[in-house]
């Protein structure tokens, strides 16, 4: 027997021993079966393809809009990396944390003003201080008559 | 000018993938003017939302727009179905797919190119990739027939590269168990 018929039966042997197709076997039958149907398309279709394409291509929109074209990637602006869009953002937040610190310290002092005014508008202390002077008198006259009788 | 070759670009890119497309979605659908209407869709969305990026990216988007409307498809027909299960009415939405495989075979061709040559093995290895399940057969033909790489195939897909290679070896482990008579017929 020679060895190119040897090598032959291995061959054949090995092919019987195994259990069915490999995966690499699979998938170029696959492929050559997928690739001989695509041939295989009728006129009809592929009539209707061509005039999808065409529709497609006149349809097409070639520049981005506003929107894809500053605020790329769904609004993700730390994947994106887009300078415009960060140094606004960070714009934003200053102006936010003065605009907030600027409200806070108004609202301080219109709380403390209001504070006074509550004091004042207070009707018994509005009386005792309408009455100071009377008081001091009445405590300089109790003063001067302790000083009589002793 | 530019605008010109922009327009031609895309029109060489579609004419390109058009009658792979199409039978893709005719493989996810089983019927063949729904995979029409699910192309033309896909080619519309691709040009009018992403006809300025870079024709370099628009193999992966447009692979992706057209999974999307595959599922987008399976969705409504599987509202329809329900629908027509209320009123107790019957549809064969998957007519061709439900067929049973032929399974002759021819004893005379050993190789696996040679076999291919036995209209039966054919028709059958085709009729078992119509009969995947949809994830596998998405991941199977984008990995083998597209020949995208696993990260490409799980992007288009919206999954994790894992599930992309659990897809990919369940639909070859399929194929292989369809395709076992012809094999130890030889």
């Amino acid at each position: 027997m020679t060895s190119k018929q040897q090598d032959k039966d291995i061959h054949q042997h090995d092919i019987h021993q195994k259990k069915g197709f490999s995966s690499e076997e699979i998938n170029a039958m696959s492929q050559s079966v997928l690739n001989e149907k695509l041939d295989n398309i009728d006129v009809a279709t592929l009539s209707r393809l061509h005039q999808a394409r065409q529709q497609a291509v006149d349809a097409a929109v070639l520049r981005p809009s506003f929107l894809q074209r500053y605020w790329p990637d769904r609004c993700n602006l730390r994947r994106s990396g887009h300078p415009i869009l960060q140094a606004l953002a960070l714009v934003g937040l200053i102006v936010f944390a003065l605009g907030t610190g600027y409200l806070m310290s108004h609202t301080r002092t219109d709380q403390l003003n209001l504070g006074q005014g509550e004091y004042l508008a207070n009707e018994d202390d509005l009386e005792v201080a309408e009455d100071l002077d009377f008081i001091a008198w009445l405590i300089e006259q109790d003063k001067v008559s302790d000083n009589h009788a002793g | 000018m530019q605008a010109q070759q922009q327009r031609n670009n895309l029109d060489r890119f579609l004419a390109g993938v058009e009658r792979r497309a199409f039978r893709l979605a005719q493989l996810a659908t089983g019927q063949t003017q729904p995979a029409l209407d699910i192309v033309q869709d896909a080619m519309l969305t691709l040009s009018k939302k992403y006809a300025h990026k870079l024709p370099s990216e628009w193999g992966p988007l447009f692979h992706r727009i057209l999974q999307n409307k595959i599922k987008d498809w399976y969705r409504r027909q599987s509202l329809s179905q329900r629908i027509f299960d209320w009123f107790g009415m019957k549809t064969s939405v998957q007519g061709e797919i439900d067929d049973v495989i032929q399974t002759a075979v021819d004893r005379q061709t050993p190789l696996p190119f040679e076999r291919l040559k036995n209209a039966d093995l054919r028709q059958a290895l085709n009729r078992s990739i119509e009969k995947l399940p949809r994830r596998q057969q998405q991941a199977f033909l984008l990995r083998h027939w597209e020949g995208f790489s696993v990260k490409q195939t799980a992007s288009v897909m919206q999954c994790s590269e894992g599930s992309v290679k659990t897809h990919v070896s369940r639909a070859t482990q399929f194929l292989k168990q369809q395709l076992e008579g012809f094999y130890h017929d030889q």
